[in-house]
C-alpha cells in the first residue's frame, strides 16, 4: 500500500481504527495512566530513536545513527516497565513534580499489512511544560509497527526520527 | 583564597578552600565567565574527538573547543589538523556539517577556500580583483596551536605555551588506562547532543568526585531495577559509603572517584566485564586499578569519563548558564558484534538526556544553576565542607597519589582550588611555576 488513490471501504476502516489506537495511546501519556500504556507494549518491543547530525548534501544517509549505534531511546519492554516503574519509587526527581505533556500524531500513513501486523509512519508533535517556566517542543515522525491481537493493537516497534540535531532539553523524561 | 596573591577584587574569596566553600557568583557572573573562557578554555587542552572518528585521509568532525567551532580532519600523511572554522574573510564557517569527508572547504559567502591543512588555497578574483596583492599564505584558517593524542583521545589547546599534553594529563594517565585498557576502543557513530540550562562547573564537578549524590540523585533508577551495564547486578548503592573505593585528584584539576568491584555482584557472562578476566590485562592494570568497579572522572576542565558504561561526555560552555553535552560512546572494536551490541545498549540507556541516570542529573544541575543567580542568594557560599581536613594523601608507590575513603567532596573542592588557579595565572609560565601537587591532608 502505498499512496491510495481508491479505498475499499476494508481501508477505510482500518484507517480509523489505527487512528483511533494512536489516539487513544497519546491520550494515555498525556494522562499518565502508565500502567495502561505498558499494556500496549509487545512483549517483543523494541522502542528506538537514534541520534541525528547534520551532513552535507549527498551525505545524508550517515544523518541518523543505525540501530546498533548511539540513541537516546535503545529500548525493550523490559526497560520501558523499569522506565515506569522508576516513575513512581517517590524518587524521580525528573518527574517529580510531573510534567505536564500533549502529544499530537497527526499525517497518519499505512504503509503496509501483512497478515495481522501493520506498518504505520505518522508525525508527532509533543510540547512539554515543568514547573512554571521549563517548556520543550519535540517534533518528528515515527514508524510504528502494531500487531492486530484479540484485544486490539499492540506496539510491536516504535522508531522515532526526531527533527532536531541538538535537544535543547535538560532530559527526556517523557514518553514518545 | 588565602594564598596571598594579588586577585582581581571580584573575585576575591569566592573559592575558600580552608572552609571548604564557594561563592554562588561564579555560577552565574557573565564577567566571570568571559575570564573563564581566556583562562581556562583557550588555555587548557581541550578534549576533541577520538581517532576512530576521522579513521581516512580527509575524515573531519565540527567539534567546539569552548565556544569555538573548530574542524578537526585527518590530513593524507594521517596527522590531525585542527582550527577554527571561520573563514578570515567575513567570518562564516567554511564547513557547516557536523562530520563528512571532503578535500577542501569553501567558504559560501565568497568562496574562499581553504584545504584540510587549514591552508587558503583560492580566492575567486585574485588576479583581477585583488590583483594578487593578497598573500594567501598569511590567510590560512586559525590553527589550534597544538594537536596531540593519547592513546586514541585527540586534545587540542590554543595556547602556544601550554605544556607537553602528557605533561597537561601526568598521573591522570593512570586514572584514564582504567578506560583505555578495556579492548581497542572506538567510538560509537552517533554523538547524543542536548543543552541545558546550566553552568558547565556544576557538570564538572559532579564528574570529579561527587559520589554522594548517586544514592539521592539516582535512588529511582536504582530501585527501578535499572543496571548501568558495566558487569554488575545493581546499577550504585543505596546508602552512601565512605570507604570501598578510593578518591585521586591531580595537578592541573583532574580526578576521578572509583568504587571497587562487589564480586558477589558481578556478572562474568557480561561483555562489560570481559577486560577483568584478561590476565594481561591484569598484569597492566596491577592490583589497585584490578579492584575497580568503574571510575567517575573529570579531565579539567569538561571532559567527563565514565569508565564502567564507556562513555566520553563533553560539556561545552555556551555562556554562564548554558551548556551542550556531548555524548560518545566506547565499544571494544575486537569484540564481537554481539557483545558490541550489548555494550551500546547499556550506555544508550544509561545517559544521555533519556538514560535513566542521566535525565535526574539535567534536572538537578539545572535547579543548582538557577539558584545561582539571586544576589541576597549570591550572599550564601555553597558547601564543598565534606571530609575536609580528612583527606590524607597516601603516596605508597602503589598508585599516583590518592585518598583512600570514596565519598568525599576532596575532588570537588581540588577542582574550585585549581580553577582558582587559573583564573589568578596571567600565563602558563606562571600557571606551571605555581601549579600544586596534592600532598598532605586535604
Amino acid at each position: 500500500m502505498s499512496v491510495v488513490t481508491r479505498s475499499t471501504s476494508e481501508d477505510i476502516r482500518l484507517q480509523y481504527q489505527v487512528e483511533q489506537f494512536l489516539y487513544h495511546e497519546a491520550a494515555l501519556l498525556d494522562d499518565r495512566r502508565y500502567a495502561e500504556w505498558l499494556d500496549l507494549l509487545d512483549p517483543d518491543l523494541e522502542y528506538w530513536m537514534p541520534v541525528r547530525s547534520t551532513r552535507a548534501l549527498g551525505d545524508e544517509a550517515n544523518e541518523f545513527a543505525k540501530l546498533g549505534e548511539g540513541a537516546y531511546f535503545d529500548d525493550d519492554k523490559t526497560s520501558m516497565e523499569q522506565r515506569v516503574r522508576k516513575l513512581s519509587t517517590g524518587f524521580a526527581w525528573a518527574e517529580d513534580p510531573p510534567s505536564r505533556t500533549r502529544h499530537n500524531v497527526s499525517n497518519v500513513r499505512l504503509l503496509e499489512r501483512d497478515g495481522g501486523v501493520i506498518v504505520v509512519a505518522c508525525n508527532f508533535l509533543i510540547h512539554r511544560t515543568r514547573m512554571a517556566n521549563s517548556n520543550d517542543l519535540w517534533s518528528g515522525w515515527r514508524k510504528d509497527v502494531l500487531r492486530e491481537g484479540e484485544r486490539g493493537f499492540t506496539i510491536v516497534k516504535r522508531h522515532l526520527f526526531l527533527d532536531h540535531v541538538s535537544l535543547d532539553s535538560k532530559n527526556l523524561s517523557s514518553f514518545f | 583564597m588565602a594564598r596571598g596573591r594579588d586577585l582581581p577584587a571580584t573575585r576575591a574569596r569566592l573559592v575558600d578552600v580552608a572552609a571548604g566553600t564557594v561563592n554562588r557568583t561564579i555560577f552565574s557572573d557573565p564577567n566571570i565567565y568571559r575570564e573563564e573562557i581566556e583562562r581556562i578554555f583557550a588555555r587548557c587542552w581541550l578534549f576533541l574527538a577520538h581517532e576512530s572518528q576521522i579513521p581516512n585521509a580527509g575524515d573531519y568532525v565540527n567539534v567546539f573547543m569552548g565556544e569555538e567551532p573548530v574542524l578537526v580532519c585527518r590530513d593524507a600523511d594521517g596527522s590531525v589538523n585542527a582550527f577554527i572554522n571561520s573563514c578570515r574573510h567575513r567570518g562564516n564557517k567554511v564547513c557547516r556539517a557536523d562530520a563528512g569527508n571532503a578535500k577542501s572547504f569553501q567558504c559560501p559567502y565568497h568562496g574562499w577556500t581553504y584545504n584540510v591543512r587549514g591552508d587558503l588555497i583560492g580566492v575567486p578574483g585574485h588576479s583581477d580583483l585583488y590583483h594578487e596583492d593578497l598573500d594567501r599564505s598569511k590567510w590560512g584558517l586559525p590553527r589550534v596551536a597544538q594537536v596531540d593524542s593519547y592513546r586514541g583521545m585527540i586534545f587540542g589547546t590554543f595556547d602556544a605555551e601550554a605544556p607537553s599534553l602528557a605533561e597537561y594529563l601526568g598521573d591522570i594517565r593512570w586514572g584514564l588506562d582504567l578506560l583505555l585498557e578495556q579492548g581497542d576502543l572506538k567510538a560509537v557513530p552517533g554523538i547524543a547532543r542536548w543543552s541545558m540550562d546550566v553552568n558547565w562547573k556544576f557538570a564538572s564537578d559532579n564528574a570529579i568526585g561527587d559520589m554522594y549524590h548517586a544514592f539521592w540523585t539516582h535512588r529511582s533508577a536504582i530501585l527501578s531495577g535499572h543496571r548501568s551495564g558495566n558487569g554488575q547486578g545493581t546499577a550504585a548503592s543505596l546508602t552512601p559509603k565512605r570507604t570501598n573505593g578510593f578518591t585521586m585528584v591531580t595537578a592541573y584539576g583532574h580526578g576521578f572517584n572509583a568504587n571497587f568491584v562487589d564480586e558477589s555482584q558481578l556478572d562474568p557472562s557480561s561483555p562489560m566485564s570481559a577486560w577483568r578476566f584478561d590476565p594481561s590485562v591484569r598484569a597492566r592494570l596491577g592490583e589497585l586499578r584490578g579492584r575497580v568497579n568503574r571510575a567517575n572522572m573529570l579531565i579539567f576542565p569538561n571532559l567527563f569519563v565514565n569508565t564502567g558504561s564507556r562513555e566520553f561526555m563533553l560539556r561545552n560552555p555556551l555562556g554562564p548558564a548554558k551548556m551542550e553535552i556531548w555524548k560518545t560512546t566506547l565499544v571494544d572494536g575486537n569484540a564481537s558484534p554481539e557483545a558490541q551490541r550489548i555494550a551500546v545498549r547499556a550506555s544508550n540507556r544509561h545517559f544521555g538526556p533519556a538514560g535513566m541516570f542521566e535525565q535526574d542529573d539535567g534536572e538537578n544541575w539545572d535547579q543548582s544553576t538557577l539558584a545561582a543567580q539571586g544576589a541576597v542568594s549570591q550572599r550564601y557560599d555553597l558547601n564543598y565542607s565534606m571530609s575536609l581536613g580528612r583527606g590524607e594523601v597516601v603516596d605508597d608507590g602503589t598508585s599516583p597519589p590518592r585518598i583512600d575513603t570514596l565519598t568525599n567532596e576532596h575532588a570537588q573542592l581540588w577542582m574550585y582550588r585549581v580553577w582558582d588557579e587559573f583564573m589568578a595565572a596571567e600565563s602558563w609560565p606562571q600557571l606551571r611555576a605555581t601549579i600544586e601537587e596534592p600532598r598532605g591532608t586535604l
